[in-house]
């Protein structure tokens, strides 16, 4: 069959229900465990991760899953990162911090539902999609570093009224500092998982996997792909949002955040990782993450270089990245085990 | 009064320069649907080799001969290796052509630092026109831009590449079924619109500042101007006049990158309206 | 002779013309079909019978002429409201979801129409688990319970052309529309289709453009041969069978 019915990236391949729990565990085991473990830098470069990857998490869902290439994705992770802080620095306390994270997901989700009404439902291709997020990121970077009295410009924004959650009366905790930071990190990464999980798996899920493969099709079925598409990409930059408003609590803030190279790293941890997985590009942006650390100090001018050329010969030769190698490689181990105890 | 002919003048060289970079874009892209998102790169690749050419102390008309054709080659290399391996995957052409891309910025960045180039202008000094002394140069980079785009139009429509050319955009397989080599079509076509392009890069490089990243948004211009001016090959005049139209006049009175969001804006609504573009004709399918 | 054309037309077509460029690609067209009518229409490459589905369902928009389909005029509307009417198209190409399961086809196919909550799960659950226990029947019924959690992408030519009819059935159209549904199947599955076809026509409009013309002997009622975007002659197989203009145009262009 011609390459178009067989989108060969796309390998299925399942965990047991046992191994699954197993790796779960061992999961939250090691979470709770690294603040205790792990020197302060440490832990607050592991939350800046944990973060980065709900935005990798989001781009997952909407690329991996929808098929919708957005070049300017970081842009929403940085619009709420700045909406939190903007507010932050207006408003301060619970109340403060509620109506930041309201903004922090708010505002890049109304964008989206903008970009996805004029876009999607002018049934645009998806090359002029990503054009236009191309243009926007660039768009919004120029503007966070020439409105220096609204965003700090280069300098970035910070003094900012410290982030507090709770009841108020009650209870009071400050997401501030090494700890809190990184259980609110942990939390949000859970929550935003299984949200994306609760999706992928219900026929809105199979309905964006339809678009991915065959839009026409799904739509000489009678489904309106524009609208499903536009719900995708408005859910998926709340959530991008959500992870910027919580890396004002671990990071600098500045217009980087918005722009294009960061978007294009966010692809390349995703497509790094196993698009179409979840847990692909979860673990892409860890590892990329750790490698970038490593090695910046010594290779920082060509590091972009190196991404780049990382990115190419990924869609060129690789399109299925990490995570489904992994499971095929657990699973032919599991089943040599299995045979080796039968005696066969 | 002056400063009106001085704003029109300004605005038809942008058209001119914006007709120049995506000319080659709208019949690539726009007619035989190939994905380049490193197109930005040729032009800034022609303006280097201008930069190359200076320091090499080459004669300027001389680099602006060779341009092309050192660009058209890159451009042939790239359509050849990385291009056609992914015509079932479109979307993922997007993807390579975008690592491309950054590749060839940041190879120019290390090897060029990020200092800003400049270049000497084939000619200088000031030519009187509507009542205003014009810089002589703009006037001639409109002028090539006319002479490009009938030489272009005129390979297209009474060439015998242009027939084969036509054939492939109207049914690829009845073209490849009558004896066309497709394959040749799409390296040549891509090959002429990255030169043409860096033409576009070279023939700039004194009006301004030259860096490893100028081409991105001329890219993003180019693709506005494909898409606005619609699936014909005359959309890329219409597109450039438009697009190259409203930035200029925009520009003159605000915040350059605000006068870039207002053109998107407007290239979007006039998408939503005219879903065919400017110049097209029927319904997109 | 069953399944003779009494009931209102369900599709009524006059005048179609569409353009490209200088070509006609249908002149003048006009068509009507019957409830639970089986319409084949033939005629050689280029003649114009896959523009016509596409403007009968929507995808195209005629230059002249109108379709009213179950009584409503439908030149206005896009391809999914047409659909969504109760039109169900198979197009030349066979298109089914690669990365699906021959399942996940049927899930989607019977939950056609509900909103977003109600495909998250958020609502109305009732309809969706009675969606669900229609499928497991479509399935059971067609004979694909086998390949239930296989992927499209993992069937073979014909398997993917029986399941695209499938998904297509499951929608619940009123009229059904197929564009070469026997291309490149074996004999064995084109005999299952003519008569899986034939029990639809209990229910259901059903017009197929195909080439074998031994198919269409098969299960047509009525044929129309079409050349040049024109209606060239109409009736019963055995009847267009005997026409001498119908051996010319076919021997006229060297095709197939």
């Amino acid at each position: 069959m011609t390459g178009k019915m067989t989108p060969g990236w796309l390998v299925r391949v399942r965990l047991s229900r046992s191994s699954r729990l197993l790796l779960l565990l061992a999961l939250a085991a090691c979470a709770a465990a690294i603040p205790s473990v792990a020197s302060p830098y440490a832990v607050s470069l592991t939350t800046r991760f944990i973060v980065f990857s709900i935005l990798a998490l989001s781009m997952d869902l909407l690329w991996g899953y929808g098929g919708v290439v957005s070049f300017g994705h970081a842009m929403f992770f940085g619009l709420g990162a700045y909406a939190m802080a903007i507010t932050l620095t207006h408003a301060a306390g619970i109340g403060g911090t509620y109506l930041a994270l309201a903004l922090g997901v708010g505002v890049p989700a109304v964008l989206a539902l903008a970009l996805g009404f004029f876009l999607f439902y002018s049934a645009v291709s998806g090359v002029y999609f990503g054009i236009v997020t191309l243009a926007l990121a660039v768009a919004f970077e120029t503007l966070a570093v020439v409105n220096r009295s609204f965003t700090g410009g280069m300098d970035g924004l910070y003094g900012f009224a410290i982030p507090t959650i709770g009841l108020p009366g009650l209870v009071q905790v400050e997401v501030w500092g090494t700890e809190n930071p990184y259980f609110a990190g942990v939390i949000g990464l859970a929550v935003c998982y299984l949200l994306a999980r609760w999706i992928t798996h219900s026929s809105f899920g199979t309905a964006i996997k339809a678009i991915r493969d065959e839009e026409p099709r799904l739509e000489l079925l009678g489904y309106d792909t524009a609208l499903i598409k536009t719900i995708l990409l408005v859910i998926t930059c709340a959530m991008a949002g959500f992870a910027g408003s919580l890396y004002t609590t671990v990071g600098f803030v500045s217009p980087q955040l918005l722009g294009v190279f960061f978007s294009t790293q966010v692809l390349v941890w995703v497509g790094i990782g196993g698009r179409g997985t979840l847990a692909g590009p979860i673990l892409g942006t860890i590892l990329v993450g750790f490698l970038q650390t490593i090695l910046s100090g010594e290779f920082e001018d060509i590091w972009p270089l190196f991404v780049g050329m990382f990115f190419l010969l990924i869609v060129l030769f690789w399109p299925s990245g990490l995570y489904p190698f992994i499971q095929r490689s657990l699973n032919a181990a599991r089943r040599r085990l299995g045979s080796a105890q039968v005696g066969a | 009064m002056d400063t009106a002919i001085f704003q029109i003048l300004n605005s038809l060289t942008l058209i001119s320069i914006l007709l120049l970079v995506s000319i080659g874009l709208t019949i690539t892209f726009g007619l035989l649907g190939i994905i380049n998102l490193a197109h930005g790169e040729f032009f800034m690749l022609g303006a280097y080799t201008v930069v190359i050419g200076g320091e090499i102390g080459l004669p300027i008309f001389v680099t602006l001969i060779a341009t092309p054709f050192v660009v058209g080659a890159f451009g042939a290399l790239v359509e050849q290796t990385i291009i056609k391996r992914l015509y079932t995957r479109p979307l993922d052409t997007l993807l390579a052509t975008w690592g491309l891309s950054l590749v060839v910025r940041q190879v120019v960045l290390i090897v060029f630092g990020a200092r800003q180039r400049g270049s000497d202008a084939l000619f200088s000094g000031t030519v009187p026109i509507l009542g205003v002394d014009y810089p002589a140069y703009r006037l001639f980079i409109m002028a090539m831009a006319v002479a490009v785009a009938t030489a272009f139009f005129v390979w297209v429509y009474r060439s015998d590449f242009g027939v084969k050319l036509r054939a492939v955009i109207f049914n690829r397989d009845m073209a490849r079924a009558i004896g066309v080599n497709t394959r040749r079509v799409d390296r040549t076509t891509f090959a002429v619109g990255a030169a043409i392009a860096g033409l576009a890069g070279a023939v700039i490089a004194p009006l301004g500042t030259i860096n490893p990243n100028m081409g991105l948004s001329w890219l993003i211009d180019s693709f506005l101007v494909v898409i606005v001016g619609g699936q014909a090959a005359s959309g890329a005049v219409f597109g450039a006049a438009f697009i190259g139209g409203s930035e200029s006049t925009l520009a003159f009175s605000m915040q350059p990158v605000v006068a870039s969001v207002l053109v998107l804006v407007f290239a979007i609504v006039a998408l939503r309206l005219r879903p065919q573009g400017l110049a097209g004709t029927g319904s997109r399918s | 002779m069953s399944g003779a054309s009494h009931g209102d037309a369900v599709i009524a077509a006059t005048g179609l013309t569409k353009h490209f460029g200088g070509v006609a690609a249908l002149d003048d067209f006009s068509i009507t079909v019957a409830d639970r009518e089986i319409r084949c229409i033939v005629g050689p490459n280029g003649a114009g019978k896959s523009t016509l589905f596409k403007v009968l369902c929507g995808l195209l928009k005629a230059d002249a002429g109108s379709v009213r389909i179950l009584g409503r005029d439908v030149s206005g509307l896009n391809a999914r409201r047409v659909a969504r009417m109760g039109v169900a198209t198979k197009l030349q190409i066979p298109r089914v979801f690669p990365s699906l399961t021959v399942h996940e086809h049927l899930e989607l196919a019977t939950r056609v129409g509900m909103g977003v909550p109600q495909l998250l799960g958020l609502r109305r659950r009732r309809q969706a688990v009675a969606a669900d226990a229609m499928i497991s029947q479509l399935l059971e019924d067609l004979g694909l319970a086998k390949t239930r959690d296989r992927l499209a992408q993992e069937l073979s030519h014909g398997e993917r052309q029986w399941l695209e009819i499938v998904m297509m059935l499951a929608t619940g159209p009123r009229i059904l529309l197929l564009d070469e549904p026997g291309a490149g199947m074996a004999t064995e599955e084109k005999a299952r289709t003519a008569d899986l076809l034939q029990r639809l026509s209990e229910r259901m409009a059903v017009v197929v453009i195909e080439h074998d013309l031994a198919f269409v002997q098969l299960i047509a009622h009525k044929v129309m041969v079409m050349h040049r975007g024109r209606l060239l002659t109409q009736g019963s197989f055995d009847e267009i069978s005997r026409d001498p203009q119908v051996g010319l145009v076919y021997l006229g262009s060297t095709s197939t």
